[in-house]
């Protein structure tokens, strides 16, 4: 009984290390009005439904390339979806002309560089890859 | 020539493909001042049988005899999006696909600039798509729905996908979602194959206006809207031989009611009103789609129909296996000609017996009784790329066939099956 017991607890603690998905972090620029974001901003900015920060000042929509896991991961984390069906998304929202999607970045550096260089930039990456030279205003997991 | 011409234009698409950076975007230019993008349909289709062509769009040639064909239902869609600054913008779009008359205006099929007065308000002014139903705007973006072609009981007939004006689009939070309201107002001219015979409508003004709410997992709509055929006091396009001879008052003493028929093809009250009103549901990988909708015409030609359809699809992985049924249905029972009475002169029966059968044909053909079964499925093969396969069975009653393209008059009920395959991606 104690054996079973010990091997469900082991069972269980693989699934749940194999579950765990990398917390996604959100950065805005060090000098963004912005200090905090909730999950329905930023579904709002991400999914098309704004351009534009609760103050009004356009956005500067980050992306990471498509086949990224910080990307699979933040969009799973955000709405429950894949790369491909945020994609269909976008594609109804880009091709009747009403919104473009984020611009693409090649990596979390270049994002980060990104967020430092434009006041008004929002973007994502892995917690792990991220340094105090920008304010991190969510997390997603 | 029409296929030199076809020829031409794709490789004037190819040409703005392999100069467009599409994969990524410049990092050293962050304005996203240009951006190049681009839809693609790549598709086999086999349908229609002796008597019925398929027809995915009202534009497009029809497919008979069951036959397999490559371009009954391929497109390809390529965008411009300019955004010099935050206010100002525009998008071009230009889409290719094998139509009717090959013609290059109609494949511009976006060209607008915008305005945005604030984040709530924007303008939009130039030739813009219809937002007429939940799809109108993107149907032929195969990537962003999950069948082969939105339901042809719905949107085969809806005709115009653009019209050149402008709209006013106001959009404000509501509970848990985002409420769009828009207003559309300019005029459409487009080029239809009707009867073997290519016909061109003039439609002006159209008014319309939406009411689109949507949310994480919702979305409902509704709109409604007003087309005015141009051709006032003028006879239906593609009708004029056959009214003008009805007209002829020579016929009187023989066939006193060929002047009230002629007088059925005239545009004297030229509105057609369209209402629609759809939802959507997308949660725990089921995704369930109902549209309904009501056209009203005055005009006897243009036949007042009422269609509805329900789609329900479940994702399990990449996969996603989908359910649709779809009805189309025409207001008025079938318009039955009154014969003419013999002269006793043979010439003269032979014609206005002819006359008579060309007047019953061209009222058979215009209604519509239908509904299909669909089953399908959609693979999405990577972020960019979906495969797709459906088979469509649809019933189609007699005199009922006004969607499809028919070489003679349907008089007996049929059935007929659809097969499709093809890759639809993004750039």
């Amino acid at each position: 009984m104690l054996r079973l017991l010990r091997m469900l607890t082991l069972l269980l603690g693989i699934a749940l290390v194999c579950s765990a998905r990398a917390e996604t972090v959100v950065v805005v620029n060090k000098d963004s009005p912005v200090d905090s974001f909730g999950r329905r901003e930023l579904v709002d900015l991400y999914m098309g439904r704004t351009q534009h920060f609760p103050d009004g000042s356009l956005v500067l929509r980050l992306d990471l390339p498509p086949d990224s896991q910080a990307r699979n991961d933040f969009y799973r984390g955000l709405v429950n979806k894949s790369v491909a069906e945020v994609n269909a998304y976008w594609a109804k929202l880009l091709f009747t002309g009403r919104a473009s999607p984020p611009q693409v970045i090649s990596n979390s550096a270049n994002v980060l560089k990104a967020v430092r260089e434009n006041k008004n930039a929002i973007g994502y990456l892995d917690s792990k890859d991220v340094d105090k030279s920008v304010k991190v205003v969510s997390r997603v997991d | 020539m029409a296929f030199l011409r076809r020829i031409h234009r794709v490789i004037f698409l190819l040409a703005w493909v392999l100069v467009a950076p599409f994969s990524h975007a410049d990092e050293s230019d962050l304005s996203g001042m240009f951006r190049f993008s681009g839809f693609a349909t790549l598709g086999a289709t086999k349908g229609g049988n002796e008597i019925l062509g398929f027809r995915r769009e009202l534009d497009r040639e029809g497919l008979y005899d069951g036959d397999w064909s490559m371009l009954a239902e391929s497109s390809v869609g390529l965008q411009l999006d300019i955004n010099p600054t935050g206010k100002w913008g525009g998008t071009l779009q230009l889409l290719g696909k094998d139509t009717v008359d090959d013609s290059w205006s109609d494949a511009v099929s976006w060209a607008f600039l915008r305005y945005r007065f604030n984040p709530d308000w924007t303008l939009r002014v130039g030739r813009i798509g219809i937002d007429q139903y939940m799809l109108s705007e993107y149907r032929s973006v195969g990537f962003s729905y999950v069948w082969i072609r939105p339901p042809m009981e719905f949107y085969t007939l809806a005709g115009f996908d653009f019209f050149d004006g402008m709209d006013l689009a106001w959009t404000t939070p509501l509970g848990s979602g985002t409420l769009m309201a828009k207003l559309q107002a300019g005029q459409i001219g487009n080029t239809y194959e009707v009867e073997g015979n290519e016909l061109e409508l003039r439609l002006k003004p159209i008014f319309g206006g939406t009411l689109h709410w949507e949310s994480d997992h919702w979305l409902a709509r509704i709109s409604a809207s007003r087309l005015r055929f141009d051709q006032r006091e003028d006879y239906f396009p593609g009708t004029q031989l056959l009214a003008e001879a009805l007209g002829n008052p020579a016929l009187a003493p023989f066939w006193p009611q060929a002047a009230a028929y002629s007088d059925d093809f005239l545009l004297d009250d030229p509105y057609v009103h369209y209402l629609s009103a759809g939802v959507a549901y997308d949660k725990h990988s089921w995704q369930v789609q109902l549209e309904a909708n009501h056209v009203d015409s005055d005009t006897e030609y243009y036949p007042s129909v009422t269609g509805s359809y329900l789609s329900v699809g479940r994702q399990i992985g990449t996969v996603t296996p989908f359910v649709l049924a779809a009805w189309a249905q025409s207001q008025n029972d079938r318009f039955i000609v009154e014969p003419p009475a013999l002269s006793m002169y043979p010439p003269l029966d032979a014609a206005l017996t002819a006359l008579a059968e060309g007047l019953q044909t061209a009222r058979d053909q215009g209604p519509i009784e239908q509904h299909t079964l669909s089953l399908g499925m959609r693979w999405d093969v990577r972020y960019d790329i979906a495969l797709k396969a459906q088979w469509d069975h649809s019933w189609v009653h007699a005199y009922g066939a006004g969607l499809w393209e028919q070489k003679e008059t349907l008089t007996e009920d049929t059935e007929l099956n659809t097969f499709s395959l093809n890759l639809n991606c993004i750039f």
